[in-house]
Parts: structure tokens; C-alpha cells; sequence
């Protein structure tokens, strides 16, 4: 199906340099999609659809234009065409913007699994049924307040005036489930589980139905306490969350508009020795992973911090271009964006301390499940409600907090580590895994 | 375009309800980081989304290929959906009755951006960006975007809703970050209307550029707030987020369905006597602006709190038909290919008596919150919101800025101390999305409000 869908955007390379593009490229994708949707613990909808379309990125003496459009008819395709060169006549030059040359794609493999295009409508409610009555007959205080089980089977393609001419298929499953338990007037915080699957061996509704009724009746009976200044454990999904801030953070686009906290430290010691972060998207099996990215040059294993050290900026074409360096294959992106930078699979190194070891060594802190924040990709300052929070006390987890704020610094944060965790979780979402241990961090504040 | 979709409502089964939506949304933004132009895109997205409700399930489905064939076979495919559901499911969903609206809805301002090329955005971006960048040697970085998303829709349903309607939503957000000693700190400033051309009048960019960089560099030397309950004075924007995110949410009736903290509220008593707060598609210049929703019903003002006491949620048909209500036209879909949900539109305070001076007067210690971040809800009632630019106020006076400060607390709590309501009325947050399951474009806003919130920060610094 991909080798069709190149063959509709090939014969438009061409036709742009006739009209006047020094360079061009065309991003083709093609997703069937079949969903069922969960809401006030029932069924809401099922549906099924068609995703489509053309994103074109054309230069002319150095001038950006990028279009797209959600169909692959030619006429469609034309007229993106012809508004991408109308906006790059009207742009002003920008020095070093060239598309990459083609480089040697070596195809992953273990991204597609054909059975996932033999699932039914009716296989795809009886995965949404169990998701939905595994979390009703858990406990009945849980309530879903809503859900989705959806496959797609994607085609991408790609085509450039470079001689870039790339395409390949990839299928998915993700669920979703989100709400919360009530018991009586005790209405807990909300929480949420999910997961994504390439094969439909892999589908475990169980494991997300069981992680969420546990996280949701962890929120009831929460108490308040007083404002304190101590250590937290942050378990892997809050740890996610900050972990964005490291990988914003280290992308060049950031870098180079003078927005991140690590320009110029390439080579410095900026957390603990027993942090490594890594991001590699050639990982058989995970939904991050593919063959190329989204201006077809092949995806590659990038340390990002290793062993504290500051160690990788992640590129794509332009700002690699822009310090005479190499993309790292790190463009992303949908036909609808023009391309920019973001990780593939981030994986956080685990630590030699078990959880249980972790929990024994506080005397005053708190077990963090999630953080209602925006943590700020700039100055790494995080602060929020602390969702499910669990009170630790001389070495052993008592009462479920509400209304009690973490106040933190990322990067002071990655410098105070205290320990690293053997478990970890691996969370996959829209297209990304991160692989994260449980952390605990020192000297946050607590305030109520 | 109009003769496809009706072409869906004719050759619907008659047992069946549709709704039938073309929506072709046309976006364009540009982005400039630090002098060096990002991006200059447009999205062109357009296509056809039917949904049917056959024997008691909802079937949903889409197509971006705009002839009848494709048509036929995507309403063919949303009935096949629906009848596979109803056969797993247990409860029948029933719809309220409408009255069906007909014409056609304009809201793309008094100089509607198709009047301006690319350049001339482009232009206004540069200059906003050069102005954060030429501020102050501290400043290290900025970007900048402009966003104008056009929407055009045409709406029909089975009751005989048949409307047209046209609309532009633009918005523009300016980043400047200052660094010094090792130390970067960013400050945003961002606006946004439905409407036109008009945006950089009523917020001219020059201005909002040199507040952004001015108040990033204020911000190096600004300490993180004392933690603990705290007097807050929260100007209009920050009122907004506050009637979105603390209530708004939670009186959405598919949440109080699933037993959020707003259920069995109805009639009660949930806040001070100076709280009337009302959603509304009413405001054609504010970025929620509704005429008709998604579904096909008009949208209506609703009144979720009067003088304290809670009246209505705001409803989709089908939860009007469980509560036993009118429906009150909140059914929103963000493109045409994903199906309507309940969304807020405008979601603000009624305007009060009190001037700001009035209200500031004495207040001992205290924070003045301008310009919010993200904010999210909770089921428990317990909300949160970010504050980009926020101020110490110490008796009666606005002081120093602070830095990495959120507000939460459980909002029925926040609204019984409500204590005084400003009369400068204005919705003032509609550059942002709400961020439910698909994004929507809301507004919010009041007069400046007086009432009382955990504050997070130092431990111990109530």
C-alpha cells in the first residue's frame, strides 16, 4: 500500500521543479483507523475512518514554503503544491535551509504486523468491552468516566527533489482509559492508564484495567498535612512528565533560539553519574520506532545525557545544517506540520535500589504518582497539585494527600538524585515509549 | 458542497438520526525564533464527518474524498458502526428534541484576515520578535507565532437544522527568555480573538513584545512565592481560566455523569452571592463564539451559577434526554473527521461593583495574578492553574513579581470566598485551546475577583 501511495506523490517532485522550486519534497501518509469510545461507563461510539494527505515543503533561493492537504488526489495535491511556492516567494531567505540528500535506509523491522489489519469492528468493541467492564467489575467504586480502543494501519512515504524515495508500513493499537472512584461523598482525583502496541499479540487490556482501578482507589480517603521541604519519589509516569523538559530542552531548535538551559553545556557534568538518558528509535517492536523520520533520514541511537554528562542535541536537517553537523534523524512530524525535532523512544537507565529499599530509606517524604503541572521546557521550574500522593513516614507509606503542592527545579533536581529504581515502567503513547525507573529527588517543597 | 451534504440527510434510513458536517479548516501560522523565520505554513484540512444514532448506538464516520460515491459509502460505513455497537450494547441512547436552526453565521471580523497575504503576517511577526530581542543584552532567545485557523461548516441534520457558517479564530504568542549568572527564565504574553485583522488593534504586538521582554528580565531576579492559602486578586484572564478549569469542567454533564464532584449540585448553594457564572456562545469577538454547535442545536446561554446556586450543566443532546433538560447547544467537534463532544464556549463571571482599587485596598499580603498558564480540572473539584505573571501585593499595593507559581484548591471552596467582583468586565483568554480528548477554542474572562487559593511555593511561607 505504501509502494502505491509513493507512486501518487513521485510524478508532483517534477512537476515542482518546472514550477519553480529549487527543491521540494512531498510527505505522503495513509491511516485506517477503527475505533470504539467509552463515556459515563458506557459505550459512546464506533468509528471508522480514513486519514490522508500530502505535506510539501519547497524552497526557492532559499525561501520556506510548506502546504499541506488531507487528500492524495492530484488535483488536491496540485493546488498544495502551488500554495507552498506562493509562500516561499513571500518568505524572507533563510541561509543554510536545504533538504537532506538521500542516505541508506536500512528497514526495521518488527513495526508491522499484518494481523492487526485483519481485526474487525466487532474485535475492536469486544477489546473496548473489557476494558470497560474489567474496570466496572474491578471494584464498583470505580467509575470510567471515559476510553477508546483503537487500531490504525499506517502507510508513509516520502519523496524529494534529493533524491530521498522512502515508504513503509506501521500498525498500532492504543487504549485508553480514564475516570475515577467514588465512594459515597468521597469523589477521588482522576487518573488515567493507557498503552500502545504494534501487534496484536502484544494487546494485554488486563495490565492497563488493573494499573488503573489500582490508581484511581489509591485517590480515595486522601487527607491533608502540613507544608514540609523533603524527599520525593517520583514514579515513572511523573517522571515522564519532567523528563519532557530534558528532551525539549535538547533539541537544537531550542538551542539555538537561546531557549535552552543546556546551550553551551555539551561536555558538562549536569546531573549525577548514575543518569543516562538515551533515545533511540531503531528499537524493534516500540511504536517510536521506524526506519526514517520525517525527512527521510534514517533514525539513529543518540545518548543524550550519559552517565550525568551532557552528551547529544538532538537535529534535524536545517539545524544540523546551520553548525556544519549531521542530522541525527530526529525530524518528526505528521503530513499537516512541516517538520521539526522530538525524540523517538527515550529510555532512562534504571538503578540499583529496589522501590521497596527506596520507600525504607525516607523518613519524611512522598510517593509521587502524578503532578497536575506544566513544567516549563525553558527554566525547568515545576510546580502543581500532587495527584495521589502517598505520605511516606519513617520508612513505610501511610495516608493518600490532597491538596499539597510540589514546588522543583528540573535540573537542580537531576543534580540531587538521591536513587534510581530497578523497576521501571515503559509508557507508550501516540507514537512515543519512555522507558523510566522510579527516582527519588531531594529537598522538594511541600506546601499545603 | 452543500448539495453532498445533503445528499447524506436524504438517503439516511428513516429510522435512523443524522447529523452531517462539512468542515474545512484552513490554517495558517507563522513562527520565528530568535530573528530566523520557523515557519510559514498552511494546512489545508477539509472533508466530510456523519454521525448516526441507529437502534440506540452512535456511528461515527469520515472521508476527505468530496464526491458522492465516497459520500454514500461513508454514511454506509457510520450505520454499519452503530449497528455493530448496538448489539453489544446494554443501554439505548435517545436524543432530546431540537428545534432545528436554519441560516447562515458570519463571524470573521471587521478586516477578515483573507484581506492580508502571508507577508503581511510575516511582517508583524519580525517586528514583534525584533523588539523582544533588541530589549535588554539579558535576552537570550524569543519566538514568536501567529495563528489564524478559518473555519467554514455546513451543518444539517434529521430534525432540519441547516446552517452555514463562517469563521476565523486568530491568535498571536510572543516568548522572550532572559538569561544571566546561569540562570534563563522565559515570560509569554499571547491574545486572541474571533475576528479579523482587528486582533492588533485591540493588542497591538509592539506593546505585548515589550511587556514579554521586559517582564522576563524581572523575572531573573524574582523569588518563587511563599506556599500556603493565600488572598488572591485575579484579573480577567486569569478569572476565565479559573470558570473553565474549576467549574467549567466539572458541571460538563458527561463528567458529573460519571460522578464528578458537581453532581446532584443542581439548586444548591456552591458559592458566595457575588458568583453568577455563565456559559455562552453569544460574544461573536471572543474566541469560544458559538451560533450553532456541531450537532446541529443552537447555542444558548446558559447560566451555571446564579447568585450562588447552581442551575444547569451544560449538556449534549443525549445528556439533556437523561437529565430531562433542553439541550444547550454544547456540542463541539475540532475538525470534521472526530465527532462532537461536550465543550465549553465563553466561560466567564458576571461583572460586579467593585473597582480594582476598591478591591485591592487592604489586603495585607497577598498575590495579583495577570496572565495564566495551563490549568487543568480534577473530579474532586480540586483544580490548578500556572501563572505566567503573577505579583506580591503587600497593603494594598502591587509589588514585586514572583516566579513558578500555581493556584489550586477545591474550587467550590474558592467560590464561597469570593468577597468582591470588579466591574472592568472583559473575556481576555481566547489564544489557547482546552485540550479534552480534541482540542476546541474557548474563551473566558470577568472582573477582576477577590478570593482565597493555596498558592504553591516555600514550604511553610503562609
Amino acid at each position: 500500500m505504501s509502494d502505491e501511495i509513493i507512486d501518487v506523490i513521485t510524478p508532483f517532485v517534477d512537476k515542482a521543479l518546472k514550477m519553480g522550486a529549487d527543491e521540494v519534497e512531498l510527505y505522503a501518509e495513509r491511516a485506517h483507523e477503527k475505533s470504539a469510545n467509552l463515556e459515563s461507563n458506557q459505550f459512546k461510539s464506533a468509528t471508522g475512518s480514513i486519514l490522508e494527505g500530502v505535506g510539501i515543503r519547497v524552497l526557492i533561493n532559499h525561501q520556506l514554503g510548506f502546504a499541506s492537504v488531507n487528500s492524495l488526489s492530484p488535483e488536491r495535491i496540485e493546488q498544495g503544491l502551488r500554495d507552498a511556492i506562493s509562500i516561499a516567494r513571500n518568505t524572507p531567505s533563510i541561509p543554510h535551509y536545504s533538504l537532506p540528500s538521500a542516505e541508506e535506509i536500512t528497514m526495521i523491522s518488527g513495526i508491522y504486523d499484518p494481523a492487526m489489519d485483519d481485526l474487525s469492528m466487532t474485535d475492536v468493541l469486544t477489546y473496548a468491552r473489557n476494558l470497560l467492564d474489567g474496570a466496572r467489575d474491578y471494584d464498583s467504586r470505580v467509575s470510567v468516566d471515559s476510553g477508546s480502543f483503537a487500531i490504525s494501519s499506517i502507510s508513509q512515504a516520502i519523496v524529494s527533489s534529493t533524491g530521498i524515495a522512502a515508504s513503509e508500513r506501521k500498525t498500532r493499537a492504543e487504549w485508553m482509559i480514564f475516570g475515577m472512584a467514588i465512594d459515597g461523598d468521597d469523589v477521588g482525583s482522576f487518573d488515567y492508564d493507557f498503552d500502545s502496541v504494534v501487534a496484536v499479540s502484544d494487546i494485554n487490556i488486563q495490565k492497563t484495567v488493573d494499573s488503573f482501578c489500582q490508581k484511581v482507589l489509591n485517590n480515595l480517603g486522601a487527607v491533608k498535612t502540613e507544608s514540609f521541604e523533603g524527599p520525593a519519589i517520583f514514579a515513572p509516569e511523573a517522571m515522564a512528565d519532567l523528563l519532557g523538559v530534558l528532551e525539549s530542552s535538547a533539541t537544537a531548535t531550542q538551542v539555538q533560539a537561546g531557549s535552552s538551559h543546556l546551550a553551551d553545556r555539551l561536555g558538562e557534568e549536569i546531573a549525577i553519574p548514575e543518569f543516562t538518558l538515551i533515545d533511540d528509535g531503531t528499537i524493534k517492536g516500540l511504536v517510536g520506532s521506524g526506519s526514517f523520520d520525517r525527512e527521510g533520514v534514517p533514525h539513529h541511537r543518540l545518548p543524550i545525557i550519559q552517565n550525568g554528562v551532557f552528551k547529544g542535541i538532538l537535529y534535524d536537517t536545517f539545524t544540523a545544517n546551520k553548525e556544519n553537523l549531521s542530522s541525527t534523524g530526529h525530524a518528526t512530524g505528521t503530513f499537516r506540520t512541516a517538520p521539526s525535532i522530538s525524540s523517538t523512544n527515550l529510555i532512562m537507565q534504571t538503578g540499583a535500589t529496589s522501590l521497596d529499599d527506596m520507600i525504607a530509606e525516607v523518613k519524611t517524604g512522598i510517593l509521587i504518582p502524578r503532578i497536575s503541572a506544566f513544567p516549563d521546557s525553558v527554566s525547568g521550574d515545576f510546580t502543581g497539585p500532587v495527584k495521589g500522593g502517598k505520605l511516606i513516614k519513617n520508612g513505610e507509606v501511610t495516608s493518600t494527600l490532597k491538596e499539597i503542592t510540589i514546588t522543583g527545579n528540573l535540573f537542580e533536581g537531576i543534580k540531587n538524585i538521591t536513587a534510581i529504581s530497578k523497576e521501571y515502567k515503559s509508557i507508550h503513547y501516540q507514537g512515543s515509549t519512555l522507558q523510566v525507573p522510579y527516582v527519588v529527588i531531594s529537598g522538594m517543597k511541600f506546601a499545603t | 458542497m452543500r448539495d453532498l451534504v445533503q445528499r447524506v440527510i436524504d438517503n439516511c434510513p428513516e429510522d435512523a438520526h443524522v447529523e452531517a458536517r462539512y468542515h474545512q479548516r484552513k490554517y495558517t501560522q507563522v513562527r520565528m525564533d530568535k530573528g530566523q523565520l520557523k515557519q510559514a505554513v498552511v494546512d489545508d484540512f477539509a472533508g466530510i464527518g456523519i454521525r448516526v444514532l441507529v437502534d440506540g448506538a452512535w456511528g461515527y464516520a469520515s472521508t476527505s474524498k468530496l464526491d458522492a460515491e465516497s459520500v454514500d459509502e461513508t454514511l454506509s460505513n457510520a450505520i454499519a458502526a452503530a449497528k455493530s455497537l448496538a448489539q453489544s450494547k446494554k443501554e439505548k441512547i435517545e436524543l432530546a428534541p431540537i428545534k432545528p436552526v436554519k441560516g447562515t453565521f458570519r463571524a470573521t471580523g471587521k478586516d477578515p484576515f483573507e484581506n492580508h497575504d502571508i507577508e503581511e503576517i510575516i511582517s508583524i511577526v519580525k517586528e514583534a520578535d525584533k523588539i523582544i530581542n533588541e530589549y535588554d543584552k539579558r535576552i537570550s532567545g524569543s519566538t514568536s507565532w501567529i495563528r489564524e485557523p478559518r473555519n467554514h461548516r455546513i451543518i444539517m441534520n434529521s430534525d432540519g437544522t441547516d446552517v452555514e457558517i463562517f469563521d476565523s479564530r486568530p491568535s498571536i504568542i510572543l516568548r522572550a527568555v532572559a538569561a544571566e549568572a546561569g540562570k534563563i527564565v522565559p515570560s509569554y504574553q499571547a491574545y486572541g480573538i474571533t475576528g479579523g485583522w482587528e486582533m492588533f488593534e485591540k493588542s497591538p504586538p509592539t506593546d505585548m513584545a515589550e511587556h514579554v521582554a521586559q517582564h522576563a528580565i524581572h523575572l531573573l531576579s524574582a523569588p518563587i512565592p511563599k506556599g500556603g492559602k493565600h488572598t488572591v486578586v485575579l484579573r480577567p484572564e486569569v478569572v476565565g481560566i479559573i470558570c473553565h478549569e474549576a467549574i467549567g469542567h466539572t458541571v460538563e454533564s458527561d463528567f458529573v455523569m460519571s460522578g464528578s464532584a458537581a453532581a446532584g449540585k443542581i439548586g444548591k448553594k456552591v458559592a458566595s452571592e457575588d458568583v453568577t457564572l455563565v456559559d455562552s456562545g453569544e460574544q461573536d469577538h471572543a474566541a469560544g463564539w458559538l451560533a450553532v454547535d456541531d450537532a446541529g442545536v443552537q447555542a444558548k446561554r446558559t447560566v451555571i451559577i446564579e447568585k450562588g446556586v447552581m442551575k444547569s450543566y451544560l449538556h449534549s443532546r443525549q445528556s439533556a434526554r437523561h437529565f430531562g433538560v433542553e439541550p444547550t447547544g454544547n456540542e463541539r467537534a475540532f475538525e470534521y473527521n472526530v465527532e462532537p463532544l461536550i465543550r465549553m464556549r465563553n466561560t466567564y463571571l458576571e461583572p460586579g461593583d467593585y473597582s480594582e482599587e476598591e478591591i485591592l485596598e487592604g489586603i495585607k499580603f497577598g498575590y495579583y495574578c495577570v496572565h495564566p498558564g495551563g490549568g487543568q480540572a480534577d473530579s474532586n473539584a480540586e483544580f490548578m492553574f500556572s501563572m505566567v505573571e503573577v505579583y506580591e501585593i503587600i497593603n494594598g499595593e502591587i509589588g514585586q513579581p514572583v516566579r513558578n507559581l500555581a493556584l489550586t484548591g477545591n474550587a467550590f471552596e474558592v467560590l464561597e470566598s469570593v468577597d468582591a467582583v470588579g466591574k472592568n468586565w472583559e473575556l481576555a483568554m481566547g489564544a489557547g485551546h482546552c485540550g479534552k480528548i480534541q482540542l476546541a477554542k474557548v474563551d473566558g474572562g470577568g472582573g477582576t475577583t477577590r478570593t482565597k487559593a493555596l498558592v504553591s511555593g516555600q514550604a511553610g511561607g503562609a
